[in-house]
């Protein structure tokens, strides 16, 4: 990372960080509390941001990954790896907030519902990928593979999705929530879920951005190792 | 396009005379699918219990066992081509690279599809399953499957193949991927053991369908990456 970058770059975990103590206060303080569901809807503003920066991620991972193939730009790769894991670490927060509320709520941990197992199944394609690059040491042959992989994780996931909703319906609707979509919401908890998708949206672009950034020093040090031990 | 098929039908030569001479992987295959057949019925009871349920737990233990074996079939013929080099060769032939990933796709397909048919035919006589009845609806479920598996797999074993860990990357990539194959083949195969018929299979061949195409087409688009150098 150059020094312009720096420069360009350093309000942005701040500013972050404001937003999500305000996505947090707005959590707490200005949404109203659910009539039906009582306190346990308030793990609805990060399960659902985590839900859309995990898949917002995995499409930056096919975008870089076919940017990757096309240019073969190094620097697409390091994103493309970044972007993966990011997103799995948000992909995990959904798996773990989901259960969390479904248990007071529906009074199960897990249900086998159709975004649920999309999620699931989402989870473990992308764990692979990263498998997939930890097991090769190679790196342009790695770079290649792991966008191959991005590539097709991600032309997967409606087909994935269809099968699975498919599946489901096939089967006696379990005691699913369904929501009235998001127009029904009062302003005081559009509030709290516009801002906390705001806050983890850029706490994902901080987490990139930071991954991206170690990994090309790493990619570095590689570089001068290799040149010391030629030379 | 002559010389795409001549490739093609190379490769599939190749492979099956390699395994004529050999019967290495074809026999592993059918073995370890006829050992998880087995040892499912040791699981769940003789013949996968009995009732409404058993006929839905067979078609799942069925795919789940030729799943299972495709695993190992993919990883050999992928690994054989480590072994001898063929990466580098297919690399180094002006030959279509999705020429040669069709190739290997199809030779994958055959040793599947053999093995499935003495997997039928032990599901008929181990859990008294009338395959006969529905033997055209079962072969075109057991084909449209078997196309999505081999078209996967080929791509994912060419890319485990050349990792540190060899094999044992292929399930964790593969299964994940394989899914919606697993139950749309599951549920299709369901349908007509338990006398559902066509009209509750058809939307699943369909899905099956549509996912052979799109694999198709985008592996044979992206193996080019994975043969370089």
């Amino acid at each position: 990372m150059d020094h312009n970058e720096r420069r360009a770059f350093g309000w942005l975990p701040i500013l972050t960080l404001v937003i999500l103590a305000f996505a947090i206060f707005a959590n707490f303080f200005i949404a109203g509390t659910d009539r039906l569901q009582g306190p346990p809807q308030r793990i609805f503003y990060i399960h659902v941001p985590s839900a859309w920066v995990a898949f917002f991620a995995f499409f930056l991972v096919f975008i870089f990954s076919i940017k990757y193939l096309a240019k073969r730009n190094p620097d697409d790769d390091i994103r493309a790896h970044a972007c993966a894991e990011a997103g799995v670490v948000f992909c995990t927060l959904v798996l773990i907030t989901g259960p969390i509320w479904a248990r007071p709520v529906w009074g199960v941990w897990w249900t086998w519902d159709a975004r649920l197992t999309t999620t699931l199944i989402l989870w473990m394609i992308y764990v692979g990928y990263l498998m997939l690059r930890a097991y090769m040491t190679e790196p342009e042959q790695r770079a290649r593979f792991a966008a191959v992989m991005g590539i097709i994780g991600f032309l997967n996931v409606p087909i994935v999705h269809m099968s699975v909703e498919w599946w489901r319906t096939l089967h006696p609707k379990p005691v699913v929530m369904r929501s009235g979509g998001l127009r029904d919401l009062p302003d005081s908890m559009h509030v709290a879920l516009w801002s906390s998708l705001l806050a983890f949206t850029l706490l994902f672009v901080c987490f990139a951005r930071k991954r991206a950034q170690i990994e090309r020093l790493n990619a570095r040090v590689e570089e001068a190792r290799a040149a010391r031990e030629g030379g | 396009m002559r010389r795409f098929f001549s490739v093609l039908s190379a490769v599939v030569e190749k492979d099956l005379r390699l395994e004529w001479r050999t019967k290495e992987s074809l026999l592993v295959m059918v073995v370890f699918a006829l050992l998880v057949l087995t040892l499912f019925s040791f699981a769940f009871g003789p013949g996968g219990g009995s009732g409404e349920n058993a006929r839905s737990l067979q078609a799942g233990i069925l795919w789940v066992s030729f799943l299972f074996a495709c695993v190992i079939g993919l990883s050999r013929t992928m690994g054989v081509e480590r072994e001898s080099a063929g990466f580098s060769a297919m690399c180094a032939s002006p030959a279509d690279p999705s020429a040669l990933y069709l190739g290997k796709v199809v030779s994958a397909a055959v040793l599947m599809g053999i093995m499935e048919l003495v997997g039928f035919a032990v599901l008929a006589v181990l859990y008294q399953v009338d395959v006969w009845k529905s033997a055209g609806a079962l072969a075109l479920i057991a084909i449209s499957a078997t196309v999505g598996i081999a078209a996967a797999g080929s791509l994912f074993a060419s890319m485990s193949a050349r990792t540190r860990t060899r094999e044992v990357l292929l399930p964790v990539l593969m299964f994940p991927v394989l899914v919606p194959v697993l139950i749309a083949a599951v549920k299709a195969t369901e349908a007509h053991l338990g006398g559902g018929g066509w009209a509750d299979s058809k939307d699943w061949i369909r899905l099956m369908l549509v996912y052979d195409v799109i694999f198709l087409v985008a592996a044979s688009l992206l193996f080019e990456y994975i043969l370089e150098e």
